[in-house]
């Protein structure tokens, strides 16, 4: 029994006499700043790489869950084989959104960010299904789905330049995903040589290969960041994509007023099944302007609340053979319709970048 | 015979865990110093507190307003501390060296936009800090690289 005693003794002494030592030190309180000015650094020049931010920007969503409704509204659809023109009413067209964010590499040198996304829009028309146009058919009853993965790089060059790509791979129908077939695979991405000149100002040029006007697209691509100097105003835009005004409340409570393109194509191959269309490979076109305001929160720490509210403007809702974009020059395509514009609100949660 | 041999081994081991103890004690405080943050914008300086280690802001690339007012804390959620001045705010708290060069159970604050994150914090080598804050899981975050600084003297 003493031997033990003798060593937990011992043992304790040894550990209580280390405690005594570290419990002595405390941040100091006060102390003269200036002395920070010249330094050097201890391995040669540190080099500093700009951030993908700037001061006052609105977060980025590393997870949202949101839910988008458009109000009542009018589809006027087109001639197709031997089924006539028929205008529809559509009481709403709702759609559930879920996008997620992985940040697997993110240091000073590189941002890589993997992504998978998830889109499900339903339609909700007036009359029964019995006095439907066939492509309005289609929508009532299959709606249209999007299943997306994609990935972007952020790369410094140094301390003013940096570098963005973009790479998006998604797989949109009106089929569910284990009927999705080869046409349904639509890739688009974009690359951005980009400048920043001060922590209040990033800007960028490049180019994208987009579905947002409906068709595959190659466009020249803007990127606008900008706080103005009282931090309360500011602006953030990637043309032809998006563009809004920011008015900053506090950090964590933001105003947006803009607008977004939003479009892509869809292979219809439902609508070809149930009505044996003679044709090879039906795309819906679809692209709409939805200008906006926004208004985003933090509801408890990096859980942000988005309320949106606006009106849908559809550019297009054509359907053609394949996906390519059409110029005025070229063939008509094989259904012009008419989707009306109506309001529409979004809500969505999400959980913001730090 | 027999009870001085024990004494002998318990002195022995006590000798050798104060030794290691020493050794890790050394270890863990070459996080003490000053340290400059990726962006260039701030220093730090780590110091010890009790068995923790934290940090504070001492330097700002751009330190006043404007107008020329001192640069405080105004994004902070709490009313009571947006008045605090940035140089001297403490922005790393509660850290614990875990070993392996380690820095765990701490937080990091960044006063661009009043939050508070997790954070670990990892010395590459003696000159480099690896520090990444993180929401929840480590997943969701991003790593700053720091480099140590030296005072030049006035």
């Amino acid at each position: 029994m003493n031997r033990f005693l003798t060593i937990a003794a011992l043992l304790l002494f040894s550990n209580a006499f280390s405690q005594v030592k570290t419990d002595t030190l405390k941040i100091e309180e006060e102390e003269d700043f200036s002395q920070y000015d010249n330094v050097e650094t201890s391995s040669g020049n540190n080099k500093v790489f700009c951030s993908q931010k700037i001061v006052g920007l609105s977060p980025a969503k590393l997870i949202s869950i949101g839910f988008d409704f458009v109000g009542a509204h009018n589809l006027l659809s087109d001639t197709v084989s031997n089924f006539f023109d028929y205008t529809s009413s559509i009481n709403n067209n709702t759609g559930v959104r879920f996008a997620a964010n992985f940040p697997v590499i993110s240091n000073n040198k590189m941002i890589l960010n993997l992504g998978v996304n998830y889109l499900d829009f339903k339609y909700q028309f007036a009359q029964s299904s019995n006095n439907l146009h066939p492509l309005n058919n289609t929508l009532a009853k299959h709606g249209l789905r999007s299943y997306g993965a994609n990935g972007t790089l952020f790369k410094p060059l140094n301390n003013k330049h940096f570098i963005i790509a973009q790479a998006s791979f998604d797989f949109n129908s009106s089929s569910k995903i284990e009927e999705f077939e080869n046409n349904t695979l639509k890739i688009s991405g974009a690359a951005i040589f980009g400048f920043k000149p001060h922590e209040r100002l990033q800007y960028g040029f490049g180019v994208t290969r987009t579905y947002r006007g409906g068709g595959i697209n190659y466009l020249p691509v803007i990127l606008y960041n900008y706080t103005f100097t009282n931090k309360k105003w500011g602006i953030e835009m990637l043309l032809p994509a998006r563009a809004n005004v920011r008015y900053t409340f506090n950090a964590r409570n933001l105003l947006f007023a803009g607008f977004e393109v939003e479009g892509n194509s869809y292979a219809l191959n439902k609508f070809k099944q149930d009505y044996n269309l003679p044709y090879n490979n039906l795309q819906l076109h679809r692209s709409e302007i939805r200008p906006r305001l926004t208004y985003e929160f933090s509801v408890y720490k990096f859980i942000w609340l988005s309320l949106q509210a606006g009106y849908r403007l559809s550019y297009k809702f054509n359907i053609d053979e394949g996906d390519n974009y059409k110029t005025i020059s070229d063939t008509p395509y094989l259904m012009e319709n008419n989707l009306k514009g109506s309001y529409y609100f979004n809500v969505s949660l999400n959980l913001v970048s730090p | 015979m027999k009870n001085i041999l024990i004494l002998v081994l318990g002195l022995f081991f006590t000798i050798n865990s104060t030794f290691a103890q020493e050794s890790e004690t050394a270890d863990a405080d070459k996080i003490i110093g000053v340290w400059e943050v990726g962006s260039g914008k701030a220093r730090v300086k780590v110091t010890k507190y009790g068995d923790k280690y934290g940090g504070k802001i001492v330097w700002l690339k751009e330190p006043t307003y404007p107008d020329g007012t001192k640069k405080v804390d105004k994004n902070n959620p709490d009313d009571g501390k947006k008045t605090t001045p940035l140089l001297g705010l403490n922005n790393l708290l509660g850290f614990s060296y875990k070993g392996k060069s380690e820095y765990d159970g701490g937080t990091i604050y960044d006063p661009e936009n009043g939050s508070n994150y997790n954070c670990v914090i990892t010395l590459e080598d003696d000159n480099t800090l690896k520090v990444r804050g993180y929401i929840g899981v480590q997943l969701f975050g991003r790593t700053d690289t720091w480099k140590r600084v030296i005072l030049k003297a006035k």
